[in-house]
């Protein structure tokens, strides 16, 4: 006897931003979404079988949807990532020169949309994300001085000069 | 359900961050603290002088700050602990903290080590370094004299000596190396393990003055020859070690008293 096989497409979600943009994404991509894993999971929207046009879509009001956009291509590809063991990671030494070359031509983009990607993850509970943009930001960052930081970042210095002089004293032995 | 709740609420017009404010002083703390986390002391001390959010940041946490200081220290390859972050750092890179898969020193080891080593009075650093690799020998090679010397002492010592703690095989190249006369290497703490290996080309050397032992309690199998080079005149006598405290409880002796201790 022959069964008719049946072909299973892979389970999609639906996201919705912040701008009312909904995106249809693979259970098994977003699953590295700490929130939206645990969402699905509590909802037990896993079990529901319910067609994707069917489907409530899950709101993320901190989330735009440019940003969202940004943070299900990172997903996508890192969709066979082996899980991250947080206390490994933990004890690992904190190094920046180890960012991913895919993440690192990804990640190269102007500073306001890394930093909303940044929060984005961080919202979203995407470890790996938010651990490489940190990093990204943090090699902006290393061999500046405090005026190459600001110009940098575009941070106005509001110190007056008595107080940089302080904070210059207080650490006096960093100084060359 | 939550989910068509929520689902039914239109975010249009909920505020969020517009693109152009979105910058570093916009991030919260532990954000901030994530991307601070792996910087050197160095460049968080720079950080610090760009903006009082930063300085702010770092003032709040000023545990963590102690702690990341500790963690930059540890990506030179160095172990520290601190009682004051800007008056005493002790550092460490010895046998009892070292990770072995971290013998290579970073490039810019060097240049921060020196940056350290100028600043630090004699009674402010404790700075034991340990040589353990070729590296390190090069490292400490590459150092000045005045350099080496401000590094390399112990904060109970008031002598104006050089101090050098390491390995038998560290300390032998040092001592083989070009610039131990410039450094004037008078004394030498070592393991009471290694001592052997290495006072006859300690007593050897013209400039070593004092070649004292650190004299752990449970080393008890040493005492025979270390009480044999103090009685030769090799030796100064050295209290036992208390290897756990900051105030580490090595001295160097010049009086006899320290020998009931031996």
């Amino acid at each position: 006897f022959l069964f008719p096989i049946k072909m299973t497409s892979p389970r999609m979600i639906k996201l919705t931003s912040n701008d009312d943009k909904t995106f249809e994404v693979e259970r098994d991509v977003i699953k590295q979404s700490v929130t939206v894993n645990t969402l699905i999971t509590d909802l037990n929207m896993d079990d529901e079988d319910v067609s994707v046009e069917n489907q409530m879509a899950i709101p993320l009001p901190n989330v735009d949807a440019a940003t969202l956009e940004m943070v299900i291509t990172w997903c996508k590809q890192h969709r066979e990532d082996p899980p991250r063991n947080e206390e490994e990671e933990e004890k690992k030494e904190k190094r920046t020169d180890d960012i991913p070359e895919w993440d690192k031509t990804f990640l190269d983009v102007e500073q306001s949309v890394l930093f909303a990607l940044i929060l984005a993850a961080n919202y979203m509970d995407i470890k790996g994300l938010l651990d490489n943009c940190c990093k990204t930001v943090a090699n902006m960052i290393k061999g500046k001085t405090p005026d190459e930081i600001r110009k940098h970042f575009n941070i106005k210095n509001d110190f007056t000069p008595e107080e940089e002089e302080q904070i210059r004293k207080e650490n006096a032995w960093c100084e060359d | 359900s939550v989910l068509s709740a929520s689902a039914s609420f239109s975010y249009s017009n909920r505020p969020s961050i517009p693109y152009e404010k979105m910058s570093l002083l916009i991030l919260p703390d532990e954000l901030l603290h994530k991307i601070v986390a792996p910087l050197s002391y160095f460049d968080i001390h720079s950080l610090m002088l760009v903006s009082r959010r930063l300085y702010n940041f770092m003032g709040k946490f000023d545990g963590e700050k102690k702690h990341l200081e500790c963690l930059k220290l540890e990506s030179c390859g160095w172990r520290a602990t601190h009682s004051n972050p800007f008056v005493q750092i002790k550092l460490y890179s010895d046998q009892y903290h070292y990770n072995r898969s971290r013998d290579l020193l970073p490039p810019f080891a060097l240049k921060e080590l020196r940056r350290i080593a100028r600043w630090f009075t004699f009674d402010s650093v404790d700075f034991r370094v340990g040589l353990r690799t070729p590296q390190h020998v090069a490292l400490f090679h590459s150092l000045t004299s005045v350099e080496a010397k401000k590094m390399h002492v112990c904060d109970n010592f008031n002598g104006f000596s050089t101090l050098v703690y390491g390995n038998a095989t560290a300390l032998s190249a040092i001592m083989d190396g070009p610039k131990m006369s410039e450094l004037k290497l008078e004394t030498i703490i070592l393991r009471p393990d290694e001592i052997l290996s290495l006072y006859e080309k300690a007593v050897a050397s013209t400039h070593m003055k004092r070649f004292s032992l650190m004299l752990g309690q449970d080393k008890v199998d040493f005492l025979l020859p270390a009480i044999w080079g103090i009685q030769q005149g090799y030796f100064n006598a050295a209290v036992p070690a208390d290897t756990t405290t900051t105030k580490r409880g090595v001295e160097i002796c010049s009086t006899t008293d320290h020998l009931s201790t031996l």
